[in-house]
């Protein structure tokens, strides 16, 4: 009597276990391991196997029938049987991911002087820093349209920043922001792209702005420091006696 | 206290409460508005361009009852057009800057005065003797849509009211009012090279 075949089942060697990787997707699939060997089962024999499945480096090619008998190809005498009680699993649970580990970049040991130097860009001002005295000048008989659309911070020293625009035609040094930079106007970061990173490190809270001198001296002015300018606040705005 | 209360809630928030019967302002309610109206002159004057004005006491107080009268007008439409007139006399003609700094702490709101009367037709007494101030008192009624009976020299020959003229001329983009020379060359000086930013249309406005 002929016997009736249900499924192929391949028999690998145990270290051949990465190979299964390659048909892991593959719909069906389920393997079990011993000590030496990898069984795979679950392709029907009236197919053709899949591509994937025809690469695997396999010991042997084995076709199963309905009382677990195991037959060789185009043999029809059973000459093993399938060892049942060896924990079958899906390929995918057998064969668990892993990512890759993310190795360490080599340390940076040199360091790179970041600098301002004059820029080959022009950027309208946002900010000047003047004294008090000729801020308060300017605002006694300024036009309060334009004074609306300033603030400013005053510090007991009688240096005042005006942000704002268009700022008005006084004596001071002009500045363009980028973020919470305030950098000279006419000067830039080399390399210029170091603005963010720069923001970054040294505001990481957004709380300040950053005011920096030609030098790259810098000096944090609170946000909260800033105040609508109106001439009555600046007429208000005392520099310290001291 | 009617008007002293009144000046006070109109200063600080904006609002007017004012009596549902006419009666006179006693004379320690007067004697109170005066000082609120000092005291709010000085403070005011800390907001305006250079050297303000001095303090006319009268022309605030006249001022002041005006806008309590005007305001209770508004709501109680019984009185006619006699009494109207009555409860809203006239002010002489403002020759001194200080006459029309310290009338308008409390004519400056004129224009809300006018909103709130809107409902009102254009002939009611009340809407026409309101026009009649604005006209007559040019630096208080900016915006309004009103142009001045009088000429603005007494505001065009003071510095400081000048600037604030033209800074309400530019808040409320009254184009109308820049028809005097001086006062249009104040609002070009405040614009300066950027009209098209602070005055959007600025220069469409006066284009032939």
């Amino acid at each position: 009597m002929k016997p009736v075949l249900t499924e192929t089942v391949l028999q690998l060697a145990a270290t051949q276990y990465m190979a299964l990787g390659q048909v892991r997707c593959l719909p069906g699939l389920t393997a079990a391991t011993n000590a030496h060997y990898i069984w795979v089962r679950g392709i029907p024999v009236s197919d053709k196997p899949h591509p994937l499945i025809q690469q695997l480096p396999t010991l042997c090619t084995w076709h199963l029938d309905d009382h677990n008998r195991l037959f060789k190809k185009g043999s029809l005498t059973p000459t093993d049987t399938l060892n049942t009680s060896l924990s079958w699993k899906p390929l995918p649970q057998l064969l668990e991911i892993e990512l890759p580990t993310s190795l360490l970049p080599q340390p940076v040991l040199q360091q790179y002087p970041v600098r301002l130097v004059p820029s080959a860009t022009t950027s309208e001002a946002t900010a000047l820093l003047t004294s008090l005295d000729t801020w308060r000048s300017y605002a006694e008989t300024a036009p309060l349209s334009r004074l609306q659309r300033l603030t400013f911070a005053a510090n007991a020293q009688g240096r005042v920043l005006i942000c704002g625009t268009p700022l008005p035609a006084i004596p001071g040094q002009a500045f363009v922001q980028t973020q919470q930079l305030l950098l000279p106007a006419g000067f830039d970061f080399d390399p210029p792209g170091i603005k963010t990173l720069i923001a970054q490190q040294l505001d990481p809270q957004q709380e300040h702005q950053l005011l920096f001198d030609t030098t790259g001296n810098w000096e944090r002015i609170p946000q909260h420091a800033f105040v609508q300018a109106t001439r009555r606040g600046i007429r208000a705005t005392q520099s310290d006696p001291a | 206290m009617i008007l002293s209360s009144f000046i006070t809630t109109l200063v600080q928030d904006g609002q007017v409460t004012i009596a549902a019967v006419v009666n006179p302002f006693s004379s320690d309610d007067l004697a109170d508005a005066n000082n609120l109206l000092l005291e709010y002159y000085r403070n005011d004057l800390t907001d305006m361009p250079g050297q303000a004005p001095g303090f006319d006491a009268d022309a605030a107080m006249w001022a002041a009852q005006f806008v309590y009268r005007a305001a209770q007008l508004i709501m109680l439409r019984h009185i006619d057009e006699n009494g109207v007139y009555q409860l809203l006399p006239l002010y002489d003609i403002a020759t001194q800057p200080d006459a029309v700094y310290s009338a308008d702490l409390c004519l400056r709101y004129l224009p809300d005065l006018l909103s709130l009367a809107k409902g009102l037709a254009p002939a009611d007494p009340l809407v026409k003797r309101i026009t009649q101030i604005a006209a007559q008192w040019p630096f208080s009624s900016t915006g309004m849509n009103i142009l001045p009976d009088i000429p603005v020299n007494v505001i065009t020959s003071h510095p400081s009211l000048l600037q604030a003229y033209t800074d309400r001329i530019i808040a409320s983009k009254d184009a109308a009012r820049c028809s005097e020379p001086m006062v249009m060359t104040t609002v070009k000086a405040s614009l300066g090279n950027y009209a098209d930013l602070l005055w959007p249309g600025f220069h469409d406005s006066f284009r032939d």
